[in-house]
Order: structure tokens, then C-alpha cells, then sequence
């Protein structure tokens, strides 16, 4: 066998040359494309961490939590030996809750958020806050969900009235781990802004596909997910 | 940090892709979606070994679901890379007898062959171990003597038959 002959014909495939330009340009529509909407009026919100708390006070009590048969964040961020993260989900702050949405099969399930500065590891930032998202996804009829199956699934936050430069701040500042135990899928999203938008509602959308078309904005800036839109989709309000 | 990926890895990623995929337009199409899928779902790399394996192994699997598409749609892939793009030229048979590999053998030839990867480092890029991407090179290039020899008319190796 010849495999000068396999490495010329490789050389000799015919790309578009314009590809890489092409698709930066996609890349750049993807973040704020979807985004682009008229000015809203915005809606003030006292500090959304605070919100948070006060609501899940309100009807969680740290027994009840304790009951469920998933992982705590503290435990998810333990598990991915984040040591800094699991100490701020156990401290008084952190705000931890069970919402649920039914997405397609799946139920997800929003644990709890914890902010703070230089917690990471795995992804280290000591100059800036970052609010660190907890949630647990299991199947509905109780089979293993495993991590392939996530593939297609995204994690999304949004603020109410969030215009293009916003949207592309958020899109572009959240990263995520995610791990597989017991037949549930973990996800732990790491994201640096929302503290600065506290005087607005903030949101959290897990769904499949690739942009954040399935979501509509009302006048006063809050989000909905379009009544047409049939995929998995759910919208959690943090505050 | 996405400018700086898609420069500099988009060549290799439509190469790679190519070895599944006959069309050239579906592979750049399979490699954007990893693109876009970045950008949705942005992973932490832990260094840029970890970027370079998740790029390589989110790029098989996108060329591996457009194959699959075609072929569930009963279309032999050859029509479907037609109406999807222009053909690779005919006379490039090695490329055709690798595509007509079984999907394990294609990639670890082409990480060894065309980019000169070790065994070892084509084990921590797929996460295999070393010994299996070893058993993958040779008896990938035991099938692909085999292609060759039995399927060179069909490869353009060969005039056709008459």
C-alpha cells in the first residue's frame, strides 16, 4: 500500500476557501442573531440571589431537602473535585432548591447556585464572580440517563430585556462539566455575569438544539418559550 | 477563543471528517455543527490536549450521524455525497477503500498515516488504550489490502470491466 498516494489525495480535497470566514461569521450570528430584539422596557428585581433564597426558604426546609435521593451541589462539586465550589454551596448563601421541568423524557432538576470568586480548579479566575448552577437530570421511568445522551442538550442563561451585547456576554462566558452517576446526569455550569444583572429577572433554559430560537421576549423583557416550538425545552426563573 | 479554534483546527477537523464522509461540503457542514455545538455548550478543556481530543472525537461522531442519515435514507452514501457536493476525484481510490472501512479503522489510520500520530497518542486523543489503536492500525490495513484488492474495479484503481 501506498499511503503517500492516501496522504496526496487527502491534500487534494477540495475545500470551500472560505470556510474558516464563513464560519466565524456563523459563529458570531449564532451568539447574538437570535438575540436581536427592540429595547425593552427593563424590569428592576432587588438582587436575584436574594430572590432566590427568600422564594426556596419559603418552601424547602434543609430536612426536606436532604431527602431527596439525588447528590446535593456541594456533593456534584465534591464529585468533580471542585473543592472551593462545594465549600460555597454549603455555606449560608448559596441557594439551594428542587425545580422541576419535564423536559421530553427527562425530568431536570434545578438544584441550587453559589457564587464567588477564585473557587474554581478547574477553571480559575480569582479577578471576577462566577455563579456556579447545579442540576441533576433523570429519566422519567427511572432508567439510567447516560452522559451521550446529553450531547444534544444545551444550557443556556438569559436576563430579562437582555439586548445583543448581553446575550453574546452570557453565551460566551458559561462553561460546563458534567458527570453520569446512579443513572442520573449532573451538570455543574460555571457562568461570570449574572451577579451584575441583579435588577433583572434572570433565567435559566435547558433545551435541545443548537440556538436560542425557541424563546420569545415579551415587551417587558421577560422570556417565554414559544408556544410553536415542540423540541425539549424548559425555562427555569432564578429570580 | 472559538476564532482561534475554528483557525486553528479546521483544517485538520474537514480532513478527519473526510475520512467518513465522500462529500466535502458535508464534511465542512459536520465540522461547523461541532463548531456551533462549542459555542452552545462551551466544554472546559483542561489543556489543549483535551481541546484537541473533544474536537476530534465531537467531529467523528457529527460525520458518523450525517453518514448514518444517508444511508437510513436508502441512498448508497456515493448518490447522497452527490446531491449533497461535487465527488472527491476518481482516481483518489486509497481515500474511497479507507472510507469503506468500518468507522473504527478509518480514523486511527488517518491520525497515523496523515498526521503521524503515535498509537499512543491516537489512544489518549480517542481514549483508547495504545494497544488497541495498534490492533485498529493493523488489522485496518489488513481490510484495506483486501479492499484493494477485491474492489479495484469499483475503486477506479482499475479500468472497468467490460
Amino acid at each position: 500500500m501506498n499511503w503517500e498516494n492516501y496522504r496526496h489525495a487527502i491534500d487534494s480535497i477540495s475545500f470551500s476557501a472560505d470556510f474558516q470566514d464563513r464560519t466565524k461569521a456563523l459563529l458570531r450570528r449564532t451568539v447574538c442573531g437570535e438575540q436581536k430584539k427592540e429595547k425593552y422596557a427593563m424590569k428592576h428585581k432587588k438582587f436575584w440571589r436574594a430572590a432566590v433564597a427568600a422564594a426556596c426558604a419559603a418552601v424547602l426546609t434543609v430536612s426536606a431537602y436532604a431527602a431527596v435521593r439525588w447528590l446535593t451541589p456541594a456533593q456534584v462539586a465534591d464529585y468533580l473535585e471542585e473543592p472551593g465550589i462545594a465549600e460555597a454551596f454549603s455555606k449560608e448563601d448559596a441557594v439551594l432548591m428542587d425545580e422541576t421541568r419535564d423536559v421530553g423524557e427527562y425530568k431536570v432538576h434545578l438544584l441550587g447556585t453559589a457564587s464567588g470568586q477564585g473557587l474554581s480548579v478547574l477553571n480559575p479566575d480569582t479577578e471576577r464572580s462566577h455563579t456556579y448552577v447545579v442540576l441533576a437530570v433523570e429519566r422519567h421511568d427511572g432508567s439510567p440517563v447516560t452522559m451521550d445522551e446529553m450531547t444534544n442538550y444545551q444550557l443556556l442563561p438569559m436576563v430579562a430585556g437582555q439586548d445583543d451585547n448581553i446575550a453574546a456576554e452570557l453565551f460566551n462566558q458559561r462553561s460546563v462539566t458534567y458527570f453520569e452517576l446512579d443513572g442520573m446526569v449532573y451538570w455543574l455550569w460555571d457562568m461570570e455575569t449574572l451577579e451584575k444583572y441583579a435588577d433583572r429577572t434572570a433565567y435559566l433554559a435547558f433545551y435541545q438544539g443548537i440556538a436560542p430560537s425557541m424563546f420569545t421576549m415579551a415587551e417587558d423583557g421577560s422570556f417565554s418559550v414559544r408556544e410553536d416550538y415542540t423540541d425539549p425545552c424548559a425555562l427555569f426563573t432564578l429570580s | 477563543m472559538i476564532e482561534r479554534i475554528v483557525t486553528e483546527y479546521s483544517p485538520m477537523l474537514l480532513r478527519l471528517a473526510c475520512t467518513r464522509l465522500s462529500s466535502p461540503a458535508d464534511a465542512e457542514d459536520a465540522v461547523q455543527e461541532v463548531f456551533l455545538r462549542l459555542i452552545s455548550s462551551p466544554v472546559v478543556f483542561r489543556d489543549a490536549e483535551h481541546e484537541k481530543a473533544w474536537l476530534i472525537r465531537a467531529t467523528l461522531h457529527r460525520a458518523g450521524d450525517i453518514r448514518r442519515r444517508a444511508e437510513r435514507k436508502n441512498l448508497p452514501l456515493e448518490d447522497a455525497a452527490e446531491i449533497a457536493g461535487p465527488e472527491l476525484p476518481e482516481t483518489d481510490y486509497m481515500l474511497k477503500a479507507v472510507r469503506l472501512l468500518p468507522k473504527k479503522y478509518g480514523a486511527v489510520l488517518y491520525l497515523h498515516y496523515y498526521e503521524g500520530y503515535s498509537a499512543k497518542e491516537i489512544g489518549k486523543l480517542l481514549g483508547l488504550p495504545a494497544s488497541t489503536v495498534g490492533t485498529r492500525l493493523a488489522r485496518g490495513r489488513e481490510r484495506l489490502r483486501k479492499i484493494l484488492k477485491e474492489d479495484a474495479y469499483e475503486l477506479g484503481k482499475l479500468p472497468a470491466r467490460h
